[in-house]
């Protein structure tokens, strides 16, 4: 009987906590990213760059890490610098999972708020490339 | 009339009165209106908010539980509990075939449950897009808003069964990543698009029609 009473309350618990409102920055992913990158962070792989197990390269060069936050739809995201910053380590750190070298700082909302201000705004798909290219040569991707 | 005319008619006149009415009663009479002025609303706006909508019942599961990777707690400032919308003051949970069905807030298109599907599965012969756009919407019995999947299914020529207009949190074509007037097929073989699904993905907020609850965000 008593087996049958921490079963229920086990069963219970887990109920209760499957019914928990997701994380903030996590709710804003999905509004705001994970409509194209995907609820797991992958989508059509094609045409729409994988977030899953990837995302976190970008901060093997510097430039690469600014490259993240200048993307015109992440700098003219319409949150916070705050929320912007941890909505990027979500991204890099959380669906970029072990992609992010080890001991890359998180992004903070001082950081994101002076770049957001220089948004890329002329050939994107050649400067990416020039980028992918850095990060490779640097021993990621 | 001469300032001392003036003065001695003042005079009486405050006299008059003074000699009628007592302090008390005065004090009493402006008690009472401090009373019962909040029982009359004075305002069209908050008599209209004071009516409660109609709420039918039903209970919503989960197709797809999006995962929990730790996030940093701290956002912008809390959201106050929002008065239900147009859509939510009629939406109902038993007819996924209707469009007042409350997981169709934000659905432009025609319904997948009437063209050979579901609420969140394809008619045979259509191909489920990895690409969609994602709401929320309020459940009309548990209070409890929930992320919403609009993922279209595409590869067939339009449905044509069960078409619904609705809005609710569609951003404008500029923001395009929840717009509901793009055909989001994106990713699939064929842009051809067939109807729409509405997928439940995850819990938003608890209470969020409820001003006995406080938001959870």
């Amino acid at each position: 009987m008593r087996r049958l009473g921490t079963l229920l309350a086990c069963a219970l618990s887990f109920a209760v906590a499957a019914q928990e409102p997701l994380p903030p920055v996590h709710i804003v992913y999905l509004k705001h990213c994970g409509g194209c990158h995907g609820i797991q962070g992958i989508s059509a792989p094609n045409t729409i760059p994988t977030l899953k197990n990837e995302a976190g390269r970008f901060l093997c060069t510097d430039e690469g890490r600014r490259y993240l936050v200048r993307l015109p739809n992440i700098a003219r995201a319409p949150v916070s610098d705050q929320l912007l910053a941890e909505l990027l380590n979500f991204v890099v750190f959380g669906l970029g999972g072990p992609s992010a070298p080890a001991g890359a700082p998180r992004y903070d909302a001082t950081e994101v708020a002076a770049l957001r201000k220089q948004p890329i705004t002329n050939r994107l798909d050649v400067y990416r490339q020039r980028i992918l290219t850095e990060v490779r040569t640097a021993g990621c991707g | 009339m001469k300032l001392n005319d003036f003065d001695r008619l003042s005079e009486r006149a405050l006299r008059g009165v003074a000699a009628r009415s007592s302090r008390r009663g005065l004090l009493a009479k402006f008690a009472a209106l401090l009373v019962a002025a909040p029982a009359f609303p004075l305002l069209p706006v908050s008599r209209a908010a004071g009516k409660g909508p109609a709420r039918p019942t039903a209970s919503g599961p989960a197709e797809h539980s999006a995962p929990d990777r730790g996030a940093p707690a701290s956002v912008d400032a809390p959201a106050a509990p929002t008065p239900r919308s147009d859509f939510g003051a009629q939406a109902q949970a038993d007819d996924p075939k209707a469009c007042n069905y409350w997981r169709y807030c934000g659905t432009d298109g025609f319904l997948c449950s009437c063209c050979g599907g579901g609420v969140h599965t394809c008619p045979p012969g259509t191909e489920a897009s990895p690409t969609m756009w994602i709401g929320s919407c309020l459940h009309p019995s548990d209070e409890r808003t929930y992320l919403i999947a609009y993922r279209d299914c595409c590869g067939v020529s339009s449905c044509g069964d069960c078409y619904c207009n609705n809005t609710e949190g569609e951003t404008p074509v500029y923001r395009p990543t929840r717009n509901n007037n793009i055909i989001w097929c994106f990713g699939t073989s064929s842009m051809e698009y067939h109807c729409s699904m509405a997928v439940l993905i995850g819990l938003q907020e608890k209470c969020a029609g409820s001003v006995h609850c406080l938001p959870a965000h």
